[in-house]
């Protein structure tokens, strides 16, 4: 076949003929269930978590390396940024007004830049000191729970991104049945869109155990791996830096990678 | 819609944005330097954007012409390895680029542009993503129109598709810059503040970092912190401004 007609060939395919996936009734009958489905973004850090408790300790290079704290920070991140951002990410894309959305959507967009190191402040002057009396590891939480903050609108995005894709005809299809708003968007658009979902927050998950300021500047240069490869170059050293670097760069890169896996598959048919 | 489900996604919605406007307005309140402490902060002010300047100029436009390739081009082996590489390069930890950057460019003897060249391998995937997001809203109908015409694929491009997508070409320059602007992590990773604890470049992001971190000094930090989310917050607002001029998504 000659790449032309290859070309023209994706320029004229008409959408709505590819092949739909089945739409089963969504996990979101009880509230109950709700809350597990939004919960269910650390669990990513949370399986890494326990594969590394059992298998670090085999590993001689890498035993001495804060991999906890990571992904620690990583799970309380994601138990603030998922929930927040998935229903976010329903509200601006699908329910909202015109005017919230044209409203909310830049401002969101802007939080997703603003600097690390801003949020880092924050969580060591006014979330560490408020966690100080009531918890025993306040400035690991304090760094999650900023950090979660500081990723909401990334899930947000990615998840708008997701649901957009989701074909109008589907949503349509809802309507014509009788059910309402909220019934389409939890039981038609997001079962439709949740390898694009998933992949979301896989995405902001891979973020999070690479973020390295806000966890510093809260929580000391020893909490994470990243903050520990920032440490030693701030010393001048680079050898040790890129052992544990090469460990952060398998975390992300196995994450993105299967993330990234996930949003072919969504835009197979968007 | 119901209240509740209103409440509930408003709340979702306004809680980030308040706790980063309760933070700046923090920020604002603990502001404070000396005179000397302002100069410095004056004298990172023109080194950020000298060196977001720089990144930019190197990266966005490689990233505006990856992506452009990738959307408008038809798949291939070659282009199925850069569409990967490329949705990796966003998704790696910016210390990893300052790692790789203290590796590969730190024997140019340049500093500054060591530095640029580092930030311009940040900036480009998010150039490249904005532009094919962008790509992706030029509707095919025009684009069926314009081959209807008799036009060659770059007559098309150059003539129909970058022009309307221009906006949305724009937008990626101005959050490429912001990017740069916010970058830290990997500056400090580069050895910006040499084993002393001296700054070495006057940068914003790391002069903050040092302030709070080894000073041990809020007030400075919370002042070199606001004059960097003063160009940022326009530079998305503008961003936005010229997203919004682009053309409603396929229907």
């Amino acid at each position: 076949m000659n790449p032309g007609a290859s070309w023209l060939g994706t320029l004229f395919e008409d959408p709505e003929r590819r092949k739909l996936p089945r739409v089963r009734p969504a996990p979101l009958r009880e509230p109950l269930l709700a809350i597990i489905f939004a919960g269910s973004g650390t669990l990513p850090a949370l399986i890494l978590l326990a594969i590394a408790q059992i298998f670090l300790p085999m590993l001689p290079f890498a035993s001495h390396l804060p991999i906890e704290g990571s992904l620690t920070v990583t799970a309380i991140a994601m138990a603030v940024a998922v929930p927040l951002g998935l229903i976010s990410a329903a509200y601006l894309g699908e329910l909202a007004s015109p005017l919230e959305r044209r409203l909310f959507r830049p401002l969101f967009a802007a939080l997703a830049g603003f600097p690390g190191v801003a949020f880092g402040w924050g969580a060591l002057l006014i979330v560490g000191p408020a966690l100080q009396p009531m918890l025993p590891a306040a400035k690991l939480v304090a760094a999650g729970l900023v950090l979660g903050v500081m990723l909401t609108p990334v899930v947000s995005a990615l998840s708008q991104a997701a649901l957009a894709a989701v074909p109008r005809s589907l949503r349509e299809a809802g309507w014509a049945l009788g059910a309402s708003q909220l019934a389409v968007v939890g039981r038609v658009v997001f079962p439709a869109a949740r390898t694009g979902l998933a992949a979301a927050v896989l995405l902001a998950t891979a973020r999070a155990i690479g973020e390295t300021m806000i966890v510093w500047i809260a929580a000391g240069p020893s909490a994470t791996l990243t903050t520990r490869m920032a440490q030693q170059r701030l010393g001048g050293e680079l050898e040790p830096v890129l052992a544990t670097g090469a460990v952060l760069l398998v975390f992300t890169l196995t994450i993105n990678a299967l993330a990234l896996r996930w949003v072919r598959r969504l835009r197979f048919w968007a | 819609m119901s209240l509740t489900v209103r409440l509930i996604g408003l709340f979702a919605v306004l809680l980030p944005l308040v706790a980063v406007g309760w933070l700046i307005l923090e920020l604002a309140s603990a502001a404070s330097g000396t005179p000397e402490v302002r100069a410095a902060i004056g004298e990172a002010f023109r080194g950020s954007l000298i060196l977001s300047a720089m990144a930019t100029t190197i990266g966005a436009p490689l990233g505006i012409i990856a992506a452009t390739y990738l959307a408008e081009w038809p798949r291939n082996p070659l282009r199925a390895v850069m569409d990967t590489s490329l949705m990796h390069l966003a998704g790696v930890p910016s210390i990893i680029y300052g790692v790789f950057g203290a590796m590969i460019f730190s024997g140019l003897g340049m500093r500054r542009l060591s530095l640029a060249l580092t930030l311009a391998f940040i900036v480009l995937p998010v150039a490249a993503s904005t532009t094919r997001d962008t790509l992706r809203r030029v509707p095919a109908r025009v684009r069926r129109a314009s081959i209807a015409l008799g036009a060659t694929r770059w007559a098309m491009l150059g003539r129909v598709v970058l022009p309307m997508a221009l906006p949305g070409l724009i937008a990626a320059l101005l959050l490429s810059l912001a990017r740069a602007l916010a970058e830290t992590t990997s500056l400090v990773a580069m050895g910006i503040i040499d084993p002393q604890g001296q700054l070495t470049i006057p940068v914003l992001g790391p002069y903050a970092f040092r302030a709070l971190v080894l000073d041990g000094a809020p007030g400075p930090a919370a002042l070199a912190l606001l004059c960097l989310f003063a160009p940022m917050a326009i530079l998305h607002l503008a961003a936005a401004i010229a997203d919004s001029r682009l053309p409603r998504e396929n229907p």
